[in-house]
């Protein structure tokens, strides 16, 4: 086949640097003049427009982290439970084994999960609802290709200030990312676990959408997505299936690394895939069918997703150091017309790509076209025969009689680490000054603006359009906790939870602080609920590396991320750090104006316990319990949440950061776990934005608002409000009053201290004493604001 | 042991916790694609249609699934006497098809239109309670009984008197009722501004139950929220 023809390279004439650069920015093509003469010296020839094309996407930052990739080796990502790490579409982990007396093991239980997390950040920002509903679609695809169901998603989401000087966008796009994500989850069917919805004029510009996917399988039935080593000998062919190949998408992986400028914008929009989670819906159960007919026939394959950089990219990832004939001729695609280009690195979604035993292509075709009639679902859509696998280590594409692409498989996967020189400054790091005191402050009012504050608010407006329910198996839901909580096996009590969290308003020159900060956080959700940290993933969303100090932040939140995980490390075992199994990085997140957004690492926890029963949210139980505190109480409130909602902008800007003491973060986590696993955890709440206060009163409301408890607070001597709404890291636990003993001795078995914050009242009041003032409050007028304070924001016109 | 088809449509979405809630019921569940043809669609002592977006909501949710021959085959168990289920979409297509109120044989009735409570737009996912006595209904429930809903077009509508006809027969099976079971008085207790408050249909004979909130996320106790009001939810926070 290799005496087909070559197709003519792209005419670019002789330009060099900024106007080779302008030239290929005519094409499309966002590549580096770099990497063009990096290329070009490789191939010896002047490349192809699909060579070009290819290699745009393939070697752009979204695809090969070729600035951050020696950063990211300084993770924690290995461990006795870690299946597959980085590197695969999604991280896969063993479940622990539990034992009848208590104790687990790292080996023996058949049990994995797959998990992945991803962001649709410049795609959402252009086109909310489409892209925010494609990643969705792109990160259960990650999932579903490891082999493994997909039982629950997340998103962790940062939109502008929805009352700033941007407020219509901001809603805008809040509004099209909630619909995009809720309209692909509930027609795939997949329960959305919660996640995180913040608001700060920081993403004006740049909304953030992360998205995590959780998957289980069982560690045998693990798919690879590379070919097996025999099938470049064997007669291994590809299959193509799924939608026909279309220009949607084009460029997406380039686009997504590059700086948003608003007069491409319209340009770009053609970047954005077209979500069709109904046709993923069918495909997934015609997958399950093809998976079980490859398994029974007992042959070695491998499944991939299609997703950044499409066919190209797929098929040359799955190809690794084998080789490949690709025919472009035989892709199904929307319009006779296709460019090869196009038909190699298009973003269509909903496609997947296998390595199968030629002699079993046609059944596995069958099972597409004729069992589940593809192509009556989506004209054009089905499943083919694109390419065949070789042993000789190139990667070939042919297309209308022309060799298009003629490359060694490993140039296009592995692009040169780092094409310049990244360079990191320090930024100069803020000190804080005195402390305020607020003791002079309308308490009611300040509860007032704070629970009504779309940060504060209610989630209920936003996960309401979220079906969490779906595949019967939810335990805790988004609004129960801050972890959502799924029993996955359906005989068996073991239950998966998983929270997500990143810092929202950080500080300049604390980046460090926003890495560890992600990590304590997603760990403490998990733990709240009751459930042992297991495994992290996460997401690195900054803006351009390119610019020094943006560098510098992005290796203190790595570091941060590092520290965090090593420090906290599996119960029990403080040698083991929590391994990151899976992430992703997103840079560019700057506006052309140069304005980037805070150092947001986002990281999702998962978390594992024996016995879903023993699990609890955050809503108080019975009256006459007692609530614990644990964790520093100071009156430190820079950068929180209640000085930013109540306007003290010097204090928000200037006053202390709460204390993020890793080792004493440590000794509450194993705290709490032992407390649980002694069943005197009626309730937990972990403290975060709106300090104490927020979670004693996030406590009553429960998941609607409507319950009827209260509390009764006595801060201890010395403190005042400023130390209830501080976000210093700690718990909040509501424990039955026989309990309270052997709460405090398994608290000193650990060195932590634990204090007496307050007890459950019988009615629906907030009471608050601190030194000589006290306050009583009743609840119904707070959780009215609470309850609409988002719904305000969002969605107006429902409560005129 | 009854013999129970679960069919799955293109688009369905809740076939597998459907057919465990049928096993755990005491049935024997089988998954019945759309196309497997009449000869092994037919026959079955039961049949649940479950939920999801078949052929994805095109024209009108159920529409199209309606009007697929695997139908006359739940239409002829519906005939005789056994029991057929449908469960959101499911519910959909039952009513689409006029197997649902079926006063009219072949002919569709009553509608489900998008919700239009005031207080919430679009899709909604949340637990609520029904009740339904003096019914021919093969499912009743004496006491407030949660299950959560999940759609967006689940409002029960029609012709006034073709419903009060329908109450008066008590063929409005299951409403929506708050946590003590006492009548809806609008949003939230009712979600989605169905008249009647009807959170299920039946057909005259009772065999035939067009149910928009889902069982099958509601028959063990670790699915019920904790924080949930009544009884339920008591139970839920005591285990």
């Amino acid at each position: 086949m290799s005496t087909t023809p070559r197709a003519a390279a792209l005419d670019l004439g002789t330009l060099r640097g900024e106007a080779l650069e302008k030239a290929m920015r005519a094409h499309g093509l966002h590549l580096s003049a770099d990497d063009f003469e990096r290329l070009r010296a490789l191939v010896e020839r002047s490349p192809t427009a699909a060579e070009l094309a290819l290699v745009d996407s393939m070697w752009s930052e979204h695809c090969s982290y070729k600035s951050t990739r020696p950063l990211l080796r300084r993770l924690p990502t290995d461990g006795p439970h870690v299946v597959l790490g980085p590197g695969a579409d999604a991280g896969i982990v063993r479940l622990p084994r539990f034992e009848a007396d208590g104790g687990w093991s790292f080996q023996g239980n058949p049990h994995c999960i797959a998990v992945a997390h991803e962001s649709h950040n410049h795609p959402s920002q252009l086109l909310p609802f489409e892209g925010a509903s494609t990643g969705i679609g792109g990160i259960v695809r990650d999932v579903y290709c490891m082999g493994a169901d997909v039982v629950g998603v997340l998103d962790a989401l940062r939109f502008g200030d929805p009352d700033g000087q941007q407020a219509e966008l901001a809603r805008q796009i809040a509004r099209g990312v909630v619909d995009g994500v809720a309209h692909y989850g509930n027609a795939l069917g997949v329960p959305n676990l919660g996640g995180e919805v913040e608001f700060d004029a920081a993403f004006d510009d740049n909304c953030l959408v992360n998205v995590v996917a959780l998957g289980t399988l069982d560690e045998d039935d693990c798919i690879p997505s590379r070919a097996p080593d025999h099938a470049g000998r064997d007669g291994y062919v590809m299959i193509l299936v799924g939608k026909p190949t279309d220009d949607s998408g084009l460029g997406g992986a380039a686009f997504a690394s590059g700086v948003l400028d608003t007069d491409e914008d319209t340009q770009e929009r053609g970047a954005v895939q077209l979500p069709d989670p109904f046709f993923k819906r069918v495909l997934t159960e015609a997958n399950r069918c093809v998976i079980a007919y490859l398994r029974g026939r007992q042959h070695a394959f491998a499944m991939k997703d299609l997703g950044a950089a499409g066919l190209g990219g797929a098929s040359s990832e799955m190809t690794g150091e084998l080789g490949l004939e690709l025919d472009l001729d035989a892709v199904p695609t929307d319009r006779p017309d296709r460019a090869a280009a196009v038909i190699l690195v298009a973003e269509t979604q909903e496609r997947y790509v296998w390595a199968v035993p030629e002699s079993e292509a046609e059944a596995i075709c069958r099972i597409y076209e004729h069992d589940f009639e593809l192509g009556a679902m989506v004209r054009g859509a089905g499943a083919r025969v694109v390419g065949r696998f070789t042993p000789d280590g190139r990667y070939r594409a042919h297309h209308h009689g022309a060799l298009q692409v003629d490359l060694a498989t490993t140039w296009i996967t592995h692009p040169q680490e780092a094409a310049w020189p990244r360079r990191a400054r320090a930024k100069p790091v803020e000190r804080a000054a005195a402390h305020a005191a607020l003791d002079a402050r309308d308490l009611r009012n300040d509860l007032l603006t704070l629970l009504a504050t779309p940060s504060a608010a209610s989630r209920r407006a936003v996960f309401g359009h979220y079906d969490s329910d779906v595949q019967g198996h939810t335990c805790l839901r988004p609004g129960d906790g801050y972890a959502g909580v799924v029993l996955p096996w359906r005989e068996e009590s073991t239950a998966v939870a998983v929270g997500v969290a990143g810092p929202v308003r950080v500080r300049r020159g604390h980046a460090w602080r926003a890495g560890a900060h992600a990590v304590c956080e997603a760990v403490r959700n998990v733990v709240a609920v009751g459930a042992m940290p297991w495994a992290l993933t996460d997401c690195l969303n900054f803006g351009s590396p390119e610019n020094p100090e943006c560098m510098h932040d992005i290796e203190e939140s790595v570091r941060g991320l590092a520290d965090a995980a090593r420090a906290l490390g599996v119960h029990g075992h403080p040698d083991v750090a929590l391994p990151f199994v899976s992430g992703n990085v997103s840079l560019y997140n700057e506006s052309r104006a140069g304005r980037a957004i805070p150092p947001t690492p986002i990281v999702a926890c998962f978390g594992i316990a024996a016995d879903a029963a023993r699990l609890r949210g955050t809503t108080l139980r019975e009256a006459d319990n007692v609530l614990l505190h644990f964790g520093a109480l100071e009156p430190a409130l820079g950068q929180s949440l209640y000085a930013q909602a109540v306007e003290l902008d010097a204090v928000f800007e200037h006053d202390a950061l709460p204390t993020l003491d890793l080792d004493a973060e440590r000794k509450r986590v194993a705290c709490v776990l032992d407390a649980f696993a002694a069943g005197v955890v009626q309730a937990c709440h972990d403290v975060g934005d709106g300090g104490i206060l927020l979670a004693a009163l996030e406590m009553c409301f429960g998941r609607d608002g409507s319950r009827d408890l209260g509390v009764s607070l006595q801060l201890p001597d010395g403190c005042g409000l400023a130390h209830a709404f501080a976000e210093s890291p700690g718990y909040v636990c509501e424990v039955r009053p026989e309990h309270v003993e052997r709460f405090e001795s398994i608290a000193t078995n650990h060195d932590v201290h634990v204090r007496r914050l307050g007890t459950v009242l019988a009615a629906p009041e907030l009471h608050v004493a601190w030194g000589t003032r006290r306050a009583e409050l009743p609840l119904p007028p707070l959780s009215e604001v609470w309850s609409a304070g988002l719904q305000r924001v969002l969605y107006e016109e429902v409560l005129a | 042991m009854s013999r129970i088809a679960v069919v799955v449509f293109p688009g369905t979405n809740c076939h597998l916790e459907t057919a465990a809630a049928v096993r755990a019921a005491g049935g024997e569940p089988r998954l019945v694609r759309w196309n497997v043809g009449y000869a092994e669609a037919t026959g079955f002592d039961g049949y649940v249609l479950p939920g999801g977006f078949a052929y994805e909501d095109r024209v009108r949710a159920g529409a199209i699934a309606a009007k697929h021959d695997i139908l006359d085959a739940v239409a002829e168990a519906a005939a005789a006497g056994r029991p057929v289920l449908g469960v959101c979409n499911g519910a959909q297509i039952l009513v689409e098809s006029g197997l649902v109120p079926g006063l009219d044989p072949g002919h569709v009735q009553v509608a489900l239109a998008p919700n239009a409570a005031r207080g919430w737009s679009g899709y909604y996912c949340e637990w609520i309670h029904v009740r339904g006595i003096d019914t021919p209904c093969f499912y009743t429930a004496a006491e407030a009984v949660p299950m959560p809903i999940g759609h967006g077009e689940g409002r029960f509508t029609g012709d006034p008197d073709l419903f009060g006809e329908l109450e008066r027969r008590g063929q409005v099976a299951l409403r929506y009722v708050d946590a003590e079971g006492r009548a809806a008085r609008g949003f939230p207790v009712n979600p989605n501004a169905s008249l009647g408050d009807a959170a299920g249909l039946c057909n005259a004979a009772g065999n035939v139950l067009a149910l928009m909130p889902h069982p099958e996320r509601a028959a063990w106790l670790y699915q019920v929220p904790e924080g949930l009001r009544g009884a339920w939810g008591q139970r839920r926070r005591q285990a």
